[in-house]
């Protein structure tokens, strides 16, 4: 049999126990031809005699398998530790890092913007209550004599159009009664509130002016508030519609109450002769306004901005 | 292929493995063109 034909055979399988036998006899032999004589190493090295034993080399096949086998197993789980660690720890930890980026990115801007812009409505309110020093105050206390919040009480429901300012029933309903409403109501609004952020954004005031300056607040019509239980039951009850402020009369007085079925009465003619005496009590009417609609900053934003600008046409 | 390097016919291989005759010869075939192949590759 031709070389080539054997050969072919061999690799395909089909080859006979006899037919390998006499391919390996043409390998030993010493006339070979060039391509016989290339591949003769390795043809005898596969055609190997019936009694040759490769234990010995089939071992150490073996035990190189075993070995490679760990060294992927060793790699696979040194993998997949270093890719649980970054699921575990490393990726929270840089999704807890964005958070608090966007956090500190977020918070102080929309801070400022509604902060600058109760700030600028503010501006307006301190000049104004300065300029009416020159009016004629008829029911305005004497320079230095903080009455605020005096007033709210049955015998203010009486005196009606009376000055209950100087009425020494009314002043059991103090002023600290009146902002601690306030200061309990202001955690139920959102921290750009203008309660909060009306707080000393009145520009100072010299010492000379300082007792020229001052803020009248009145409500219209008499109220049936004589304590704080009657308050915190408005709070409850609600009813108003429309808050607005305006000016008044000879006495520039401004007066913050309701056009529909609920009034706030209760502070009437009392002259505030500290114009941060006036924030506060404005802070604290706003509070009770914002818990009787019960409609949120944006509605005592509104009140607010009532206020300031009926000031501006009193200008 | 331990059994056909140890001079074991393609019939006992058939009977060790329970494997047709055709599988045999083709996992023959595979295997030697691997080693022929691997041999070529290392030699070059």
């Amino acid at each position: 049999m031709e070389y080539d034909k054997m050969k072919d055979k061999f690799f395909l399988g089909t080859s006979t126990r006899e037919e390998e036998d006499e391919l390996r006899r043409y390998l030993l032999s010493d006339s070979l031809s060039a391509e016989a004589q290339e591949e003769k190493e390795l043809l005898l090295a596969m055609l190997q005699p019936g009694d040759y034993c490769c234990d010995e080399e089939i071992k150490e096949v073996a035990a190189l398998i075993d070995r490679l086998a760990e060294d992927e197993t060793a790699t696979a789980l040194h993998g997949s530790t270093a890719r649980r660690i970054v699921l575990r720890y490393v990726v929270p930890a840089i999704a807890v890092a964005a958070a608090l980026a966007l956090m500190l990115m977020v918070v102080p801007y929309s801070g400022n913007s509604v902060k600058h812009g109760k700030e600028s409505q503010i501006a307006v309110v301190a000049p104004v209550t300065e300029q009416k020093q020159n009016g004629s105050a008829v029911n305005r206390e004497k320079p230095g004599e903080s009455v605020l919040p005096k007033g709210v009480g049955k015998d203010s429901v009486a005196g009606n159009g009376v000055d209950i300012s100087r009425d020494k029933s009314v002043d059991s309903y103090n002023r600290s009664s009146l902002l601690a409403t306030s200061n309990e109501k202001k955690p139920a609004t959102s921290p750009g509130s203008p309660v909060v952020l009306r707080s000393g954004a009145l520009p100072p005031i010299s010492e000379s002016d300082k007792n020229e300056s001052w803020v009248v607040i009145t409500v219209s019509e008499p109220p049936n508030l004589t304590d704080d239980e009657s308050l915190a039951s408005v709070s409850q009850t609600g009813g108003v519609n429309e808050v607005h402020a305006e000016v008044s009369g000879e006495r520039e007085n401004v007066y913050i109450g309701s056009n529909s079925s609920f009034r706030l009465n209760g502070v009437r003619n009392d002259t505030i002769t500290d114009p941060k005496d006036a924030i506060d009590h404005l802070d604290a009417l706003f509070a009770i306004f914002t818990d009787a609609t019960a409609v949120g900053v944006k509605e005592q934003e509104m009140h607010l901005k009532c206020f300031v600008v009926v000031d501006k046409e009193t200008e | 292929m331990t059994m056909r390097m140890q001079g074991a016919t393609t019939d006992e291989i058939i009977e060790a493995t329970g494997l047709s005759v055709e599988n045999v010869r083709t996992i023959l075939s595979r295997t030697r063109q691997l080693v022929k192949d691997f041999y070529n590759k290392i030699n070059r």
